[in-house]
């Protein structure tokens, strides 16, 4: 006989298959000797620069590694550039964006920074090297605004060079709730990047933040694979909204933006 | 039990947690039902609990930490909980099972800090620790510009509630120099001045406790004044993805914490 609150867990177990099974954050890469990175989000406008921070891991763990290699695509995730980047025996790099985007990139579009080596401690333990590092925003000469990669989205193989994106796509389309106010009054910038290897169709929709089923506005776009799109918030007088991104990702974190008196705030969903 | 931490206020900036009574995702829930905002302090034996309000389904509430801290009427530090239960009472040890409905990814709230001209926040909740954790981070956006201001701001929230001090320590890793120590405390928000200790740009700043673990963020402000960044550092876990993290991050805190030896 199978008790009640076992039954209950067999129960639950078989709701949330459809929601998980086969269906991983971050799936292997194909080839071992394979360097694995966030894809971030570099914005290159009048007003606003993009730097990046990276850790010499192999450093860390006192083993030698000469360089890693930037990867820039644009918002359609098309390739860009690649760059050799040498760490020069330093603990940490720091990369300026804004001067290796030239003007016809466009506006925004990400970029991966994969490590040349991986430490025999994280080959040992059957994992990958990843880059998670930290890319830093402003407003003209203000002091950089940080936010932590977020992502394991995309590998590099280092034997025949080819890049793969590691996220699956959900059998149905799910929502991801952003657990944050928008303020009226304030200008909101969402970035979604699509760290899977399909094109996909994502809704985005501001609800009323206090009545759940009324939607103040919504826009439906198309993200190409390693690709991103930015959608634009300004709730005027007394409205108070809630962020809903509805699409295939398994998870559709935003890259958040907010600009209040001309002053950055941004973060993770 | 998820808890959402509260900054102190410092320097003229109020610290401040809106809380949100709506799942991050649409699969998890079916209903979502009234909650209740707990505020909760260790008195040194027990951690208590004390109902500030109830918050209905896809609302969002905002609580100051002055409000708060006004209500304890002690020197402990507050932390915020949401429970659909109406009664939480005192306990010797908090719970680490996740008392939310969605596990997958985690119940959020924003945590922040403001002035009337500037705002910084991230997303966050904290799991308690246990008690003989330590901690190992490495801060690449550290702020070296001399117009800039910098702190690490160290959640630490711990199943028990015996408070207790531990040490926590800055180096160099170019110089592999000790450039600064601090006491903190377990189940505090704690606030450390690291301006001006590193101010070459290719030097990674790093720190170091063997006591006592945490969720370290940095805070940088500029010197009139205005909030410019908020973000927390990756635990040594986060630089290997799909093996046996764990076993990577012990094997780079025992290298460091030799190093510092």
């Amino acid at each position: 006989m199978v008790r009640k609150d076992e039954l209950k867990k067999i129960i639950n177990r078989v709701k949330r298959a459809p929601w998980i099974l086969g269906q991983r954050l971050v799936n292997e890469p194909k080839n071992f000797n394979s360097s694995v990175s966030d894809l971030f989000v570099w914005i290159n406008e009048k007003t606003t620069s993009t730097i990046f921070q990276s850790i010499n891991i192999n450093k860390l763990f006192e083993q030698k590694s000469t360089h890693g290699y930037l990867y820039i695509f644009d918002m359609r995730g098309n390739f860009l550039s690649r760059k050799k980047i040498k760490f020069n025996n330093k603990y940490k790099i720091t990369i300026d964006l804004s001067n290796l985007i030239k003007e016809d990139y466009g506006p925004y579009g990400t970029f991966a920074f994969f490590h040349g080596e991986t430490p025999i401690e994280i080959k040992q333990s059957s994992g990958y090297i990843t880059e998670r590092g930290y890319v830093g925003y402003r407003n003209l000469d203000d002091a950089y605004n940080y936010v932590h990669g977020n992502h394991d989205a995309i590998s590099l193989s280092r034997d025949n060079l080819k890049i793969s994106c590691l996220s699956s796509l959900a059998i149905v389309a799910r929502d991801f709730n952003l657990q944050y106010l928008i303020e009226p009054d304030n200008q909101y910038f969402f970035y979604l990047v699509n760290n899977s290897c399909k094109d996909i169709d994502v809704t985005f929709s501001i609800h009323d933040g206090l009545i759940s089923s009324k939607i103040i506005s919504s826009e439906k776009v198309h993200i190409h694979s390693k690709g991103v799109r930015r959608f634009e918030v300004s709730l005027l007088g007394a409205y108070f909204g809630r962020l809903v991104i509805t699409s295939r990702l398994v998870m559709a974190r935003p890259l958040v933006i907010k600009v209040k008196n001309n002053k950055l705030d941004c973060f993770h969903g | 039990m998820v808890f959402f931490p509260l900054i102190k206020n410092f320097d003229g900036y109020k610290g401040w947690t809106s809380i949100h009574n709506y799942p991050p995702n649409n699969w998890e829930v079916k209903k979502i039902i009234t909650k209740y905002v707990y505020v909760v302090w260790s008195d040194g034996k027990y951690w208590k609990f004390l109902k500030l309000d109830s918050i209905e389904p896809f609302e969002t509430k905002t609580f100051f930490y002055e409000d708060i801290k006004n209500l304890l009427k002690s020197d402990s530090i507050p932390w915020l909980t949401i429970s659909s239960s109406e009664n939480l009472s005192l306990t010797k040890e908090l719970k680490l099972e996740n008392n939310l409905e969605t596990s997958w990814p985690m119940w959020r709230s924003t945590i922040g800090l403001s002035d009337n001209i500037s705002s910084v926040s991230y997303q966050g909740e904290i799991i308690p620790f246990r008690p003989n954790g330590t901690l190992l981070s490495f801060i690449p956006f550290y702020q070296s510009e001399s117009s800039l201001k910098n702190f690490l701001v160290l959640f630490n929230l711990e199943t028990q509630p015996k408070l207790r001090f531990a040490n926590i320590e800055f180096f160099s890793s170019k110089a592999m120099t000790k450039l600064h120590s601090a006491e903190i405390r377990n189940n505090d928000c704690n606030i450390i001045d690291i301006t001006q200790l590193c101010n070459d740009v290719d030097d990674l700043l790093f720190c170091v406790s063997k006591d006592i673990s945490g969720v370290p963020l940095i805070l940088t402000t500029s010197q009139n004044n205005t909030l410019s960044s908020f973000e927390h550092t990756h635990p040594p876990a986060a630089f290997s993805i799909l093996g046996n993290r764990f076993s990577v991050q012990s094997k780079l805190k025992k290298i460091w914490f030799e190093k510092t030896n």
